[in-house]
């Protein structure tokens, strides 16, 4: 017994004078990202998902193209330039004295290896999701030229460059990688508990960067993140919520990310009248500033301004529950089972303040006679609302989604959503189906006249949803360095474009 | 367990005799009043208040405590949506309490039950429960929690149910302990010889004796399943709004504990307040339904009057 | 007591098997991970191939089969979320977490000791009741809302430690004492309650009588006898933070088998949930057995066998 006491009493006194052994030495120039979850995995074909890219992407793999954060356009990174041969086949040039973290030389070989692995069907990439249906050939002209031929033909080529990670030709095939080796200004070092820590590259083709290394630490608590920051203990805190955001350290920024509610339509949300109803009684504005940042837009669809596609002519919803109320009464005189209870379905966890929003829409809808319960889904079980095949029995309700679309063009969208067989698609209306085929295929001012007057008919004629906002994300940067957020570093940060003061 | 009437000496009904205890213990009787206090408020808040504690108002959000001018039920602040505060706690006291009276009572009639059961019979039967138990023991109660609100979907009643299944190995070990001691003793084994059938020892000379231990049990365990319902809760895995309790109410709170502390923590006082009168109240219910340490009370008792 | 180890063991053998199967159904009710896995708008054939590379494809009990002969050599398969094998990255978590259990629960044995003694020696002094009060309080806490307020007062308004991460021993400090304070406030009160009937025994009060020093009397003669219930509480929550210390492992961003657990309960990667549970349930095994062994010890009944 008493022997145990002992070496209870040993190990607390242990802990207790270890206490106070300094907090560990920082060198200057190295940086410490909170981010607030750990990803499964960072492979360099994963990239477009959220947690993934954040780290990988343009630091340690790059990819062939860059899009512009504010406009979307077409940056080279590791391709130097492209020239549409006809036929869905692009020549891509590539960028010359460039190697791999592990030596591997940079060159059409790679760039081959590269898309046969993201396409390769022994590995899930998540990134084959946004070349969905594509057909991707690689020929190899010289050391640095490929031809990439894409069957059916894509005018986006040059996009979907932005989503090929070039990867050492020495990455496994078969298995998504923890420990990603590519050309970007920082190399993969580890992945412990404490987090996953990069070095700078020596070696890499372009400017070197300000900072030597990075380690990313995860923290699920926004508050706690901030304070990191605050306190010294990280440099940069990731998506923080709104009320953290409260020092002139915080910088908002639109993160990408578009909100709605889907509506199913089902009786009574089959009839426009109500739809219309749900729109006008909902107060927008009043969320701005409040639960939401101040800087949160109104959105009439579900695609940004900076994005291909996007409408400018297009209104937001006024305000104005006397008309939502008229609206309704009109319905019910001609049947309309307006007194329907409706769910309105949440998915837990999605992102910060979101169930306040789904309660002042509530609480709002009440005021106009709708009849709307709200019940917050677990993730799962929300996918399996959202995704076809419906049910045959499916009732009326109103979803909560949120959508991304960072990639320059509408078309990343309007098929999956809009079209009548897109997996996510509530309705079936030839005119838009036809207007969506048509935009895809068509260039320039044409495409982009298609797809706004596709997302007029969908917001004005069909309103098929209630659009929110346009999100904005909070990034808190410690005082000792200089980094400007911008609307991609939701998906990916680039710590080349961190300086210190 | 002798209890009062079944004690000639002393006429006086039990409940009036047990008051009289409470009396004499200052700690017990104020925690006693409090729930008193608590559960009037159970019954009666939701329908009077239920407007008030509902009605948003985004220009008083996160509103401090101690300011009068939006009205008394603002006294102890507002909410992330501009709801009082004070208003909430007490509608939520009627879901908070009915899931911990809920998920504690079942798991003591299953628990009870088949410790009993397990207790008294032994062998194969008793073994097999006392495996099922550790099974239900090391089953992590998250994933128990995500397959109920998975299949079940979010209602209250889920989370009654993923609390009392966690909880029912403690009522079960705890009775089978007693059980197996007290099966061994004469008066036991005299009503056995008598032939009093399984169903009669059990309820008539058995049960009687457990039940204080479990009163105990209860009062404590109700305490924990409070704090539980909390944790799954800031998880997200418990209640889900519209419905909201006090541990709802801590966990949507937290999100604003660097700016408006107020929002979590006086429903964490709450849960602080009734979790400790109950462990106060079990404190002296153990003493006061144990004939050794009862005199202590009934000494006071006595020598006061 | 060779044949009490030999059927002990066997029955938790069964026990273990009995659990795995169960989690193995349990985990597959909790629907398919490859939405939470793949975007949403993910393609047809990636979802096919996703599928068919992770085994989904087949038949349940196909994957039943298969699971089963992966245990037979301790396989608990790959990780769905890190490719990793589930049974090495459980075993990687399992000293954080055993470590975060043997700090807070030594912490609290000493708090708890020393209150309790000293509570004891003069009940319902002044002390006594201050002591009980505050361990009722800290037993009553929602333990993530102490967790963050304790980082708000301790790292960001004092700046004593840090908030988080495992790096440095001063990063241990908050988890531990969070970890402890519940804990702490249980054993306060039953080592109180067991010193209180030691130190009117017998042979307390024949030292006594021989003039004893009263630290000797409390801390050598007493506390040996009131050792038995705290250690077996003691135990109940150290088993309690191994099974479940996932709320202070989050907040804190501890690597241990709580965060593990969480995280692949809710990206169903059900290789490491089983693992993970197999695991947890074998380390409480083995801290119930170690006790039963300290029980046999320190017990005088049952020191002789």
């Amino acid at each position: 017994m008493t022997r145990f006491m002992n070496t209870t009493a040993m190990a607390v006194a242990a802990a207790v004078m270890s206490f106070a052994a300094p907090a560990m030495a920082q060198e200057d120039k190295s940086l410490t990202i909170a981010l607030p979850s750990e990803p499964a995995d960072i492979d360099g074909c994963n990239t477009t998902v959220t947690g993934i890219g954040v780290i990988v992407k343009e630091n340690i793999v790059e990819t062939l193209t860059t899009l512009d954060p504010n406009d979307s356009t077409v940056r080279p990174r590791l391709a130097t330039g492209w020239e549409d041969l006809g036929d869905g086949t692009w020549r891509i040039s590539l960028r010359e004295g460039v190697t791999f973290h592990d030596g591997a030389p940079f060159n059409a070989e790679a760039v081959a290896f590269a898309i046969d692995r993201l396409t390769s069907d022994a590995i899930a990439c998540r990134d084959r999701t946004k070349i969905a249906s594509v057909e991707l050939t690689t020929t190899i002209v010289d050391d640095h030229t490929i031809d990439i031929h894409a069957e059916p033909a894509q005018i986006l080529m040059p996009t979907l460059l932005s989503f090929i990670g070039a990867v050492s030709p020495n990455t496994p095939v078969d298995q998504v990688s923890r420990a990603p080796v590519g050309t970007g200004p920082f190399k993969f070092d580890s992945w412990d508990a404490e987090g996953i820590a990069v070095t700078r590259n020596a070696d890499y083709w372009g400017e070197q960067p300000a900072a030597t290394d990075a380690l990313y630490i995860f923290r699920p608590e926004s508050a706690l993140r901030a304070a990191m920051v605050e306190l010294g203990e990280a440099d940069i805190a990731h998506d923080i919520a709104p009320q953290d955001a409260t020092s002139d350290m915080d910088y908002p920024f639109l993160n990408g990310e578009t909100t709605r509610l889907r509506m199913v339509l089902q009786p009574p949300l089959d009839d426009l009248r109500v739809r219309k109803a749900f729109n006008m009684a909902f107060d927008r504005e009043a969320l701005i500033g409040t639960i939401l940042s101040d800087k949160a837009q109104l959105a009439t669809q579900f695609v940004l301004p900076k994005i291909n596609g996007h409408n400018p002519s297009l209104e937001p919803w006024a305000y104005d529950p006397e008309q939502a109320k008229a609206l309704i009464a009109e319905a019910k005189a001609d049947g309309v089972p307006v007194d329907k209870e409706l769910r309105l379905i949440g998915r837990i966890g999605f992102f910060p303040n979101q169930e306040e929003m789904l309660q002042v829409m509530q609480q709002m809808w009440s005021q106009v006679g709708l009849n709307v319960k709200l019940e917050m889904m677990e993730s799962a079980e929300w996918l399996k609302l959202v995704n076809k095949p419906f049910p045959e029995d499916r009732e009326a309700m109103l979803i909560q989604e949120q959508h991304d679309n960072n990639n320059g063009d509408a078309s990343f969208t309007m098929r999956f959503r809009f079209h009548s067989d897109g997996r996510q698609s509530e309705f079936s209306i030839p005119e838009v189906d036809k207007l969506i085929e048509e935009a895809e295929m068509a260039t320039g001012d044409e495409r982009t006249k298609l797809w706004q007057e596709a997302n007029r008919i969908i917001s004005d004629e069909i309103v098929p949803s209630v659009y929110m906002y346009h999100m904005v994300s909070y990034m808190r940067v410690s005082p000792e360095i200089n980094y400007e957020p911008n609307s991609l570093s939701l998906i990916q940060l680039e710590l080349a474009d961190v300086t210190f003061n | 367990m002798t209890t009062q009437t079944a004690n000639p000496e002393r006429p006086k009904p039990a409940l009036w005799s047990i008051l009289a205890l409470l009396r004499r213990d200052k700690f017990a009787l104020i925690a006693a009043v409090f729930l008193s206090i608590t559960l009037l408020a159970a019954l009666i808040a939701p329908p009077l208040l239920g407007g008030t504690g509902i009605d948003m108002d985004l220009m008083a959000r996160n509103a401090p405590p101690f300011e009068l001018e939006r009205g008394f039920w603002h006294i102890l602040g507002s909410d992330s949506l501009g709801r009082p505060i004070l208003a909430r706690i007490l509608i939520a006291a009627q879901t908070t309490l009915l899931i911990a009276a809920a998920a504690v009572a079942l798991s003591m009639v299953v628990g009870v039950t088949l410790g009993l059961i397990a207790g008294y019979r032994g062998g194969l039967v008793g073994d097999v429960i006392m495996r099922l138990t550790d099974i239900v023991m090391s089953f992590p109660s998250l994933l128990l929690a995500l397959v109920v609100l998975y299949i079940f979907g979010p209602a209250i009643s889920n989370v009654i149910l993923v609390l009392a299944i966690t909880r029912v190995p403690v009522y079960l070990r705890t009775t089978r302990a007693e059980v197996m001691e007290i099966r061994n003793r004469m008066f036991v084994i005299a009503a056995e010889v008598t032939g009093a059938s399984v169903f009669r020892t059990v309820f008539r000379h058995i049960l009687p004796m457990v039940a204080p231990t479990i009163a105990t049990l209860m009062t404590i365990e109700f305490a924990f399943v409070m704090l539980a319902e909390a944790s799954l809760s800031f998880l997200g895995l418990g209640v889900q709004a519209p419905e909201f309790t006090w541990g709802v109410m801590v966990a949507e709170g937290r999100a604003y504990l660097a700016t408006a502390w107020w929002l979590s923590f006086w429903p964490g006082v709450f849960i602080a307040l009734v979790t400790m009168s109950l462990n106060l109240l079990s404190n002296w219910l153990r003493i006061a339904t144990d004939p050794v340490q009862r005199w202590r009370l009934e000494k006071e008792v006595a020598s006061d009057e | 007591m060779a044949y009490y180890l030999t059927k002990r063991t066997i029955w938790s053998a069964v026990s273990l098997f009995g659990l795995v199967v169960f989690v193995f159904f349990m985990a597959r009710l909790t629907g398919s991970p490859v939405d939470l896995y793949l975007p949403i708008d993910a393609p047809e054939s990636l979802r096919a191939d996703f599928e068919r590379i992770h085994g989904f494809d087949l038949p349940l009990w196909q994957q039943f089969v298969g699971f089963l002969g992966g245990l037979l050599t301790f396989d608990f398969g790959e990780s769905l979320r890190q490719g990793l094998p589930a049974l090495d990255l459980v075993l990687q978590a399992m000293p954080t977490t055993l470590l975060l259990a043997l700090y807070s629960i030594g912490t609290a044995l000493v708090v708890a000791i020393v209150t309790g003694a000293l509570a004891a020696w003069k009940p319902n002094s002044i002390f006594d009741r201050i002591a009980t009060v505050l361990s009722l309080l800290g037993a009553s806490l929602p333990n993530f809302w102490v967790a963050i307020v304790g980082v708000l007062i301790f790292s960001v308004t004092l700046r004593w430690v840090p908030t988080s991460g495992t790096g440095s021993a001063a990063q241990w400090v908050l988890p531990v004492l969070v970890l402890a304070i519940r804990p702490a406030g249980l054993l306060v009160q039953v080592a109180r309650s067991s010193m209180i009937s030691a130190l009117s025994s017998a042979y307390v009060k024949t030292a006594q009588a021989k003039g004893a020093a009263p630290a000797r009397i409390i801390f050598i003669h007493a506390l040996r006898n009131a050792m038995l219930p705290v250690i077996t509480v003691a135990g109940d929550q150290a088993a309690g933070i191994i099974n479940g210390a996932v709320i202070v492992e989050t907040i804190f961003g501890f690597p241990g088998v709580g965060k593990l657990l969480i995280d692949s309960i809710m990206f169903r990667d059900f290789a490491v949930v089983q693992a993970g549970v197999m695991v947890t349930a074998v380390a409480i095994f083995v801290l119930n057995f170690s006790i039963d062994i300290v029980y046999a010890v320190l017990d005088p009944r049952t020191r002789g066998q």
